[in-house]
């Protein structure tokens, strides 16, 4: 069985999923943990960015879980290739809700990057898998339409 | 909802990194984009809530 499973998921595209699983993924290899990224997401951007690591990086292992069929046997399949990973970063396609379900199922902690805009803040409040997870401010910027403390405000 | 207390920006060094297949930890160790990172992975529990 792997160890944690930290599952990202998002109902927009562009809210940092990926950028936040590879980054969880680094600190992780950093402190000598056995790593493996599942990227659920079709865009492939999660390996991409594994193909684009030095020989010198800390390694990790990437694997792939295609959602778009029967999003629970992706995602069982994928943990299950991960065995022996101290650390499992996934990271779910937008508004897979299917795909969040099942890896909730699977026992991954669901963490939803945000960015603090009027309208990310809404429809992420009405999107059941963030009820269930764990919600990161992500792209914070010092022009934001919203300062992350009325973001969440808005979303507690 | 629960919110993590950490939150992130510097947009532009996650994006510098990314582009080299590396986080901002490995990249910039010492920046505030790191400090951020290590803040959300040590807040998720996944740095020191690993089993082995």
């Amino acid at each position: 069985m792997a160890g944690m499973v930290v599952a990202l998921a998002g109902l927009k595209g562009g809210a940092g999923k990926t950028m936040l699983a590879v980054n969880l993924a680094t600190c992780a290899v950093s402190k000598g943990l056995r790593v493996v990224v599942v990227d659920a997401d079709p865009q492939a951007s999660a390996s991409l960015w594994v193909s684009l690591r030095d020989e010198s990086l800390a390694s990790l292992r990437i694997t792939s879980a295609p959602t778009a069929r029967s999003p629970e046997a992706a995602i069982v399949g994928a943990l299950s290739e991960a065995r022996g990973a101290q650390i499992v970063i996934i990271d779910l396609p937008p508004r897979g809700e299917a795909a969040a379900r099942a890896a909730r199922t699977a026992g991954a902690r669901l963490v939803v990057p945000v960015r603090p805009a009027v309208f990310d803040v809404g429809s992420v409040s009405a999107w059941e898998p963030a009820r269930e997870g764990m919600i990161v401010l992500n792209m914070v910027a010092p022009n934001a339409e919203r300062s992350p403390a009325e973001a969440r405000e808005a979303l507690v | 909802m629960r919110v993590v207390h950490t939150a992130i920006s510097r947009r532009a060094a996650f994006e510098r990194a990314a582009g080299r297949g590396m986080g901002v930890v490995e990249m910039e160790p010492h920046s505030t984009a790191a400090e951020e990172m290590w803040a959300l992975a040590r807040e998720l529990n996944l740095v020191n809530g690993a089993r082995g």
